[in-house]
Order: structure tokens, then sequence, then C-alpha cells
């Protein structure tokens, strides 16, 4: 089930209605919570509740003994690397040991020793690479002493498999998300209107606007993009990298909004990315809780630590970025994606260091770095190396971006993408809705919140009532949810 | 922004009248028909007919026909269609045995009066078998589930792409006198001005394009359907079929229903549409079945909805009038002697002109 599957529509009000409706106790909300957050992940499949549950209570146990007085340091040290083995292995089990067989197969195969290994076709536990984050991100911060172990059981089993955040994140930190569900939650209007608003305009990114740029040009030119011309496949990659926006930002303010219709409230996963000026900044604002987390948790402690890696700041976000690609997904295009923004990460910091350096020479390059200009330049840039970048990210294989990059300089294809009214629309959205976040226009802010509350709620019925119509049918993909 | 309890109020009574007002005034420009399905049969089912049949979406022609049946008789006859979407023998008689079977059977498994005819309505496709033998077909678990299949299924599989059509169902079902869910349901079956022009904004292609491209479709389907009729997994439920019926004294008719004659091109006339008839009317013989084939020469391509396989209102009528005057003419026939045929009074005429503007 996730919140675009028509299960949802049923679920979450019988929910809302059961949580709301009974005892105003932490417990009983907890309960009710946990159950549906169950019911939600076993829908998936129920064979596999177990290695959630399982998972839970060993690094609950293991997070209390980090702060028990008879725990020895190597004790500490042994037990999270069982933790990390449990949470880790079980990741790498069902996501990359078919991949690593494969490879394995194949260089074995290139000296004449065929299929030596067997290439295991598993099943991935919903969400499995969000909430395996997330936990470890809890262990290591119980084991650094930054947060005091979860007081109890449930409240740590509901910080796990929340609904709300299960499928795809927000990939919450403990010290954000622990303490609200270790007290009692009131009903506000506050969390309803907010939560409704960000699940409608979710729901508006990825039912609609995901869908329709998917399935009106991503799917066609990514499908065949020898037939079509170098125009289409550009306005094919565009496409992509707003459908997989929409998507995931979509899913993203829909986990936001469920969420907050219960008075929790989750991190922000996306902040208008496609205004980043700089490869950095586009990483503070694209998928924003995955980036914290693998800065946070392998960036910092190699280049801070100890070891060889300190200080070694562009090893560490080679590595941060080979991570981030291997999350995506065990498969070489998903590498080759993390490898490029592993070097457009370090020439950025590498060309930082050296502009600098100009500034510290010549306050000219100051005046230069502030104009217009400048960041026109920068924006640009930032963008068609992002979106192009999505091209290994979306191919089927490496030899399938090859022909997709080779299609957009040249291409003897004659096709054109056929541009759809809504598909038009779709682009006018996504672009409204950064352009809404740059100052001249932030004032459409303040006219909206000025609005009577009856006109917001008819526009609100109104797009509720379009969505009905036009919403694409078709299985509702979802990007994210496969990584 | 403020958020109170009064401003929220003031926000979902805000929205609320702009949904209604949008859902009539779409059921004042383009009002979809609500489609009959397996669920309307059933609830068609607390009378008990003279004449059952169950069918795929064809059902809803011969639901015209129980109308018309209906009107000709005043109300001596009674008919009542069962409509499974997507057809297929082995739904169909699944839907009989799971849920017809229990509302037509008496507590010593008789089958209850006035009850005496059956009536079966397939086409070739009906017999062709693309998916894995003993896979639940989606149509089943669409209109054939009820809740404690559901259930059943969810907690045995989870929520699966296969057990979401119960539940996708359920909710058309629960907003079925909602004009912009029926609309948007039709939208994919191309069914009137609106929907063509929603077709156009979704996938940016013209509709006299689509149309050239369905029909394609569907001539390369019926000339290549010899390659799949007639399947094990089919004719064995069509057996299981006839022998209910045999051994509750039932009449049965088989139909072969209409298609639009466009769709048949000639190799496909000679591949499928004449062999299918031919063993049709072989199994027939074999079994003692009466088989009626309505399949060309009696609707022309107009009488045909957009979707190239449905009849159109005007081709309901028309086909039923010619079915109660020909081939099915034994219905009419089950008057007890001193009642007449009521033939184009005034009563059957308005009657008529109300059915035409209802369910397809």
């Amino acid at each position: 089930m996730s919140f675009t599957n028509v299960e949802f529509l049923f679920f979450l009000p019988v929910i809302f209605l059961v949580y709301w409706l009974g005892p105003r106790l932490r417990l009983y909300q907890n309960v009710i919570l946990l159950a549906g957050s169950y019911l939600f992940f076993g829908s998936w499949h129920w064979h596999l509740l177990m290695l959630i549950i399982a998972g839970t209570w060993l690094d609950y146990f293991i997070s209390h003994q980090f702060h028990a007085k008879s725990v020895s340091g190597k004790s500490r040290k042994r037990l999270l690397a069982v933790s990390l083995l449990f949470s880790l292995g079980s990741l790498c089990f069902f996501k990359y040991v078919g991949f690593f067989a494969t490879a394995a197969n194949d260089a074995l195969g290139s000296i004449g020793i065929d299929n030596a290994l067997p290439v295991l076709k598993l099943l991935l536990p919903l969400g499995i690479s969000y909430w395996t984050l997330q936990r470890v991100g809890y262990v290591l911060d119980t084991y650094w002493k930054r947060i005091e172990p979860a007081k109890s059981l449930l409240d740590f089993s509901l910080f796990v498999c929340f609904f709300g955040q299960l499928a795809a994140g927000p990939i919450s930190r403990a010290s954000e998300l622990l303490p609200q569900l270790e007290k009692v939650r009131r009903i506000e209007a506050r969390w309803i209107a907010t939560g409704a608003f960000a699940f409608l305009l979710g729901y508006t990114l990825k039912a609609f606007v995901g869908e329709v740029l998917g399935e009106s040009l991503v799917s066609r030119s990514f499908s065949a993009p020898e037939t079509y011309t170098s125009l289409s496949l550009w306005v094919g990659v565009f496409a992509f990298a707003g459908q997989v926006f929409a998507d995931f930002a979509g899913y993203s303010l829909m986990a936001i909004g469920t969420a907050r219709l219960f008075a929790i409230e989750l991190p922000q996963n996306f902040d208008v990315p496609f205004l980043s000026r700089s490869l950095p900044e586009l990483w503070r604002r694209w998928h924003i809780t995955l980036n914290r987390w693998l800065f946070e948790y392998i960036f910092t402690p190699l280049i801070t630590g100890k070891g060889w890696f300190r200080g070694r700041l562009d090893i560490g976000l080679f590595l941060v970025f080979l991570a981030s690609g291997l999350w995506h997904g065990a498969a070489w295009t998903y590498i080759c994606w993390g490898l490029l923004h592993a070097f457009g990460m370090i020439m950025h910091r590498n060309w930082d260091v050296v502009y600098r350096g100009w500034c510290r020479k010549n306050r000219a390059f100051v005046t230069i770095r502030k104009s217009a200009i400048y960041s026109l330049a920068s924006w640009l840039v930032t963008l068609l190396f992002f979106v192009l970048t999505l091209v290994p990210f979306r191919a089927r294989d490496i030899d399938s971006a090859f022909v997709y990059y080779k299609g957009l300089l040249s291409s003897t294809g004659t096709q054109m993408l056929s541009f759809s009214p809504l598909a038009m629309l779709a682009f006018v959205f996504i672009i409204g809705m950064h352009l809404i976040e740059i100052r001249p226009l932030d004032k459409v802010k303040e006219w909206y919140a000025a609005i009577p509350p009856v006109l917001r709620g008819v526009a609100y019925g109104a797009a509720v009532a379009i969505l009905v119509l036009i919403v694409p049918f078709s299985k509702g993909t979802f990007i994210y949810q496969q990584f | 922004m403020k958020h109170s309890w009064r401003s929220l109020f003031l926000v979902v009574a805000g929205a609320v009248v702009a949904l209604v007002s949008a859902d009539l005034l779409m059921g004042r420009v383009f009002d979809a028909p609500l489609k009959r399905q397996v669920r309307n049969g059933l609830s068609d089912l607390e009378r008990v007919p003279n004449v059952l049949v169950i069918s795929s979406s064809h059902g809803r022609s011969f639901h015209i026909l129980g109308e018309v049946l209906r009107e000709r008789t005043a109300d001596k006859v009674d008919l009542i269609a069962v409509a499974l979407e997507a057809g297929k023998v082995d739904a169909m008689e699944w839907v009989l045995d799971r849920r017809i079977k229990p509302l037509i059977l008496d507590s010593n498994g008789a089958i209850k009066e006035p009850l005496t005819h059956m009536m079966f309505g397939i086409t070739w496709w009906d017999t062709c078998r693309h998916e894995v033998p003993n896979a639940t077909a989606h149509n089943i678990v669409t209109h054939g589930w009820d809740e404690s299949d559901y259930v059943r299924g969810f907690f045995s599989d989870g929520a699966t792409e296969l057990n979401r059509n119960y539940v996708r169902n359920l909710w058309r079902h629960i907003f079925s006198q909602s004009a912009l869910v029926r609309t948007r349901f039709s939208i994919s079956e191309n069914f009137g001005r609106f929907t063509e022009f929603l077709r156009v904004m979704v996938n940016g292609n013209l509709a006299e394009d689509e149309y050239a491209v369905t029909l394609g479709r569907w001539n390369d389907d019926i000339e290549n359907g010899y390659k799949c009729y007639l399947s094990d997994m089919d004719m064995t439920a069509m057996d299981r079929f006839v022998e209910f019926t045999k051994t509750h004294n039932l009449d049965l008719t088989i139909v072969l229903f209409p298609l639009k004659p466009d769709t048949v091109t000639d190799k496909g006339r000679e591949n499928t549409i004449r062999p299918f008839a031919n063993q049709m009317m072989e199994y027939g013989n074999e079994n003692d079945v009466r088989i009626v084939d309505m399949t060309l020469g009696i609707l022309n391509d107009q009488e045909f909805m957009l979707d190239l396989d449905h009849v159109n209102p005007a081709g309901n009528i028309k086909w039923s009038e010619y079915a109660l005057e020909n081939d099915f003419k034994f219905l009419t026939d089950l008057m007890s002697s001193e009642d007449n045929l009521i033939e184009n009074t005034p009563e059957v005429s308005s009657a008529k002109e109300s059915s035409r503007g209802t369910e397809q």
C-alpha cells in the first residue's frame, strides 16, 4: 500500500477517526499508530513483518546497553557492530545480493566459469532503505551519546515504522521524531489545515504532475531514444527531472501532510531544488533528509575522525556520493550517477577554493560573484549538470545512457514528442512552485493567505474536481519507492 | 496564516460547495451513464425472474432486452441480466457458482420458481485464454468478489495489484452517483465529446487517430482470435454451466452476441468468426443446447458505441426488438395462453423512450 493506492483512501480516514476519537493518552495513540503502521507494512508482504520487528527490538535493547554503566567500551563497540551488521546486513542482503552475484558471475564468466553463484531474486521489504537508515542514525546517536535511548519499546517501534514515513521517508532524526512520540498529541486546527493542504499539494504533484510527465514524455523518449529528435530528447530529460521531483517531493509532502493529521511534524525533504546555484546547495534542497544523513553519519565522522580520512574532503565526498548511488539501487547506472555527482561536488569544492583565493587577492572577484550574471550562470550550470546526470539514473543500462547522450548532441531520429496541454500544465506547475519562492513573487503567498477561507476552500474543491477528472489512468508508478 | 477551527470549517464548506457544484455541472454538461455491473444484477435477483441471463459486459444490452420483454408481455415475463465486465466463460461460471446460485436455489438445492430459462451471452473473445491457467481473473476480483473474499485475499497475499481491483471498484461504487466519477471512468471508453476532449488533453492525441488505431487493433485481434478461442479452461467452465442447467431442468440458450461489423475483416470472418460459430453450433448439437448466432447481420456500425464493442442505446432497442420477433420469440411465448402479446401500445412506446436515456 502507498499513499496513492486506493486502499489508502479507506485506511487513512479509519486510522484518523480511531486515533482522535479514542482516549487522549500517549499509550493509546501510539498503539493505534503502530497497529496501523504494521498493517500498512504487512499489506506489502506479511512474512517480512518479523524483519522490521526483530530489528526494532534488537536496536532498542542495544541502545539501552550503550547507556548502561556496567557495559565497557569494548562491549559497546561489539554491540554497535552487531546492530550495524543486522541493519546494514539485511539491507545489503535484500538489495544487493542479486547485483553482486550477477557482477561476480559476469567476471567469472569472462574466465570461463559460468553461473558460479546463484542469483537470488528477493522481494524488497517496503521502505527498507529508509527505515534502515533511520534506525542506524538512532543507534549511532545513542552510541555517541548525542541522545538518550527511547523511553519505551512502543515509542521506538513507532519511530522506526510510522506509516507516514515508512515507505519513502522523510528520514527523521531520533531527536526530531522521538520526543513527539513520547508525549500526548492534541488535535488542533493548524495540524488539520496544514496537513490536508500538504497532502493535497503532494497528491497533485505526484499523481498529476509526475504521472503526466512520465506517461506522455519520459517513458516515450527513454524507451527508444534513437527514434527521437535531439529537441525531443532534451524535452524528455527535462521532463524526467520534473517527474522525479514531482514524484518524490509530492510523496514527501503527502507523508508530511499525513503525519500532521496525527499532530506529528516530519522534516522537510525538498526545498525548491531547481533554484539552486551550486551543487552543494542543490543537495541541501533535494532529498534533504537523505543527504544530511549521509553527511552526518558518513562524511563528518570520516573527515573529522582520527583515521586516514581525516581532512581528506574530496575522498569523503567521493565516498558519500558513491554510497548515495548505491543506496538508490543495485545497478551500474546508479553507481555512475553517484560518481558523476561525486565528480561534480569535488570540482565545485576545488573551484571554490581557487575562487576564494582570487577573491582574497582581488576584491573585484567578490563583486563578480555577487552579480546577477554570475548567479544566473551558476544556476544554469547547476541545473544543466543535475538534469544531464539524470540520464544514467533513468536509462535501462549504461549503453542506453550513452545512446541518449549521443542523441542529445545529434540524433538521426525523426519522431517528435507530442506535447499535450496537460504536460505543458505540469511543467508550469513545477515552475510556478519554484517561482513563488523568489523574492519579487513571494508576495503571492501573502496574497493567498489574505483570501477569505471560503474562497480558499472553493479553490481546493475545484482542484479536487479537476484531479478526479484528469489524473492519468496508470499503475501509479513511484520512482523512489523502489529504492 | 492563522488556523482556527472556524476558518477550517469555512474552508471545508467552500470545498464541499465547489465539489458539489462541479458535480452538478458535470451532470448537466455531460452525464456518463452508470454502467450495470454484477452487483446490479445480483440486487435485481432479489426477485426470481423467468429468464436469467449471464453475460459479459454485453449483459447491459440484455438488460434492455428484459425491459422490452416486460413491456411486450405486460410484466408477465421477467428477464434479469447479470453483466460481468471483461467477460470470459470461466469467470462468468465463477459468478454463477459463487454469487448467483445462492440466490436462485432454495434450501433443497432446487431452482426457485418461476425461473425456467437461462441464457448465456458470449462472443469468441469470452472463450479466449491468455492468462496463466488457474490464476484468479481480475474481473472476478473487481466485480465478483465480496468483502470476505477481499479480506481473505488481503491477509493471504497483502495488498496486491490484483486484489486492489476490488477496493477500486468499491470506491467507484460508493461514488457511483457522482457525475465527476462516472465521467472519469468513461474517459477510457472514449464515450462522448467531453471525454474525447479530456483524452486529447491527457494524451495529446487526436481522437480520429486513436479511432483508427483502435479499429486496427480490433481487426488484428479478431483475425488472430482462432489462436486462443475455445480454450480448455473456458470450455470446461461452459460444460459445468450446461451441466448445471441440465440437472436443474433449465432451458439454456447460448447467444453469440453481435460484433461491430467494421471490426470484422474478411480475414477475421474466415479465420475466427465463422469457425467459432460452427464449432459452437456443433457444441450445441452435442449437448442439446440452443445456439443463436447473432454475430453479424443484425446491427450496423452506427449502432455501436465509440469503444467499438458495446451497442449504443438505439442499437439496444433495435436488437431487442429483432431478437424478440425472431430468435427469442420463445420468450414472449412464456406468457400463459390467455395473455396476448402487447405490441406498440402507447405505454410500450413511452417505456422505450425512457429506456433509451438510461443505462447502456
